[in-house]
């Protein structure tokens, strides 16, 4: 599955933004922002410096280089970044998890 | 990763088409939709409602800008804009509204006076229809009724009045 990032199709939750609900993305999304409660796409999420995600994610691609608590569903696979701090369960066949990173939870890669 | 919105010079969220957000938006920056927004908006910045764009929230914000679809009341410090194409069911209250010829407007619109206006966040109120539910606007207040709040009429389209206060200048 192609999963073809164009910049001006992504949605961005702003760094001073929170939501507090649900979000269903067909394209890929980026959170510099808060975002709590369910968080899904049908292309990559990307929580970014400074983001702060405490919900269900379900994408494609799930790359963290912010705060992520919660149970995550990727695809195709999860990133974590030196700067990520992640707190959950990660379901997906592959996952990456930088040296610096922090995570805590269950893995299962299927 | 970690890619900056860089089009934009200053901080922007952007809910793109496709994309649906349920629930509660709050935060101090503009917000751009043209995908699906339900629930409440709370900004001290500015909303604009792309084309396409359809927002189904009681919204409180600095400005605000339709070219799409708003089902809901809307209240803004400063200013109010319905350009051609915008859709807009609900009331409406803003030191400043400007509507163009095309624009559709079912609802209560409040133009003047809105210091009582505050972008900080209120109880939600349940919506409704009985006017003395309503806060008594002050006396400098200028308030126009454009349609009368018909529930039943304005799912029809035919019955609908064109409202145009003020041609693009």
């Amino acid at each position: 599955m192609a999963t073809t990032t164009r910049q001006d199709e992504q949605t961005i939750i702003g760094s001073t933004i929170t939501i507090d609900g649900e979000i269903d993305a067909e394209g890929p999304v980026m959170v510099q922002g808060r975002v709590v409660g369910k968080l899904r796409s049908a292309g990559d999420v990307t929580v970014d410096e400074g983001g702060e995600v405490e919900a269900e994610v379900e994408a494609e691609t799930v790359a963290v280089a912010g705060r992520l608590v919660g149970q995550v569903e990727a695809r195709n696979r999860v990133e974590i970044t030196a700067e990520g701090r992640v707190t959950g369960d990660l379901r997906a066949p592959r996952i990456l998890i930088a040296d610096g990173a922090q995570y805590k939870g269950n893995i299962d890669m299927g | 990763m970690a890619t900056r919105n860089t089009a934009n010079s200053d901080t922007r969220t952007e809910i793109q088409a496709g994309t649906k957000v349920k629930g509660k938006v709050q935060g101090s920056e503009d917000l751009w939709v043209a995908g699906r927004v339900e629930g409440s908006v709370e900004l001290d910045g500015a909303l604009t409602v792309a084309p396409g764009g359809v927002v189904k929230a009681e919204v409180r914000a600095v400005r605000v800008t339709v070219a799409g679809t708003v089902v809901g009341d809307v209240t803004a410090s400063e200013l109010i804009e319905l350009t051609a194409q915008a859709r807009v069911q609900g009331d409406l209250r803003a030191p400043t509204v400007r509507v163009d010829d095309g624009a559709k407007l079912n609802g209560l619109l409040e133009v003047g006076d809105v210091s009582r206006v505050e972008v900080a966040p209120r109880p939600a109120a349940p919506k409704t229809t009985q006017p003395q539910a309503r806060p008594e606007p002050p006396e400098a207040h200028h308030k126009t009724t454009v349609t009368g709040f018909v529930p039943n009429a304005v799912q029809d389209d035919r019955r609908r009045k064109r409202v145009v206060v003020k041609k693009r200048g």
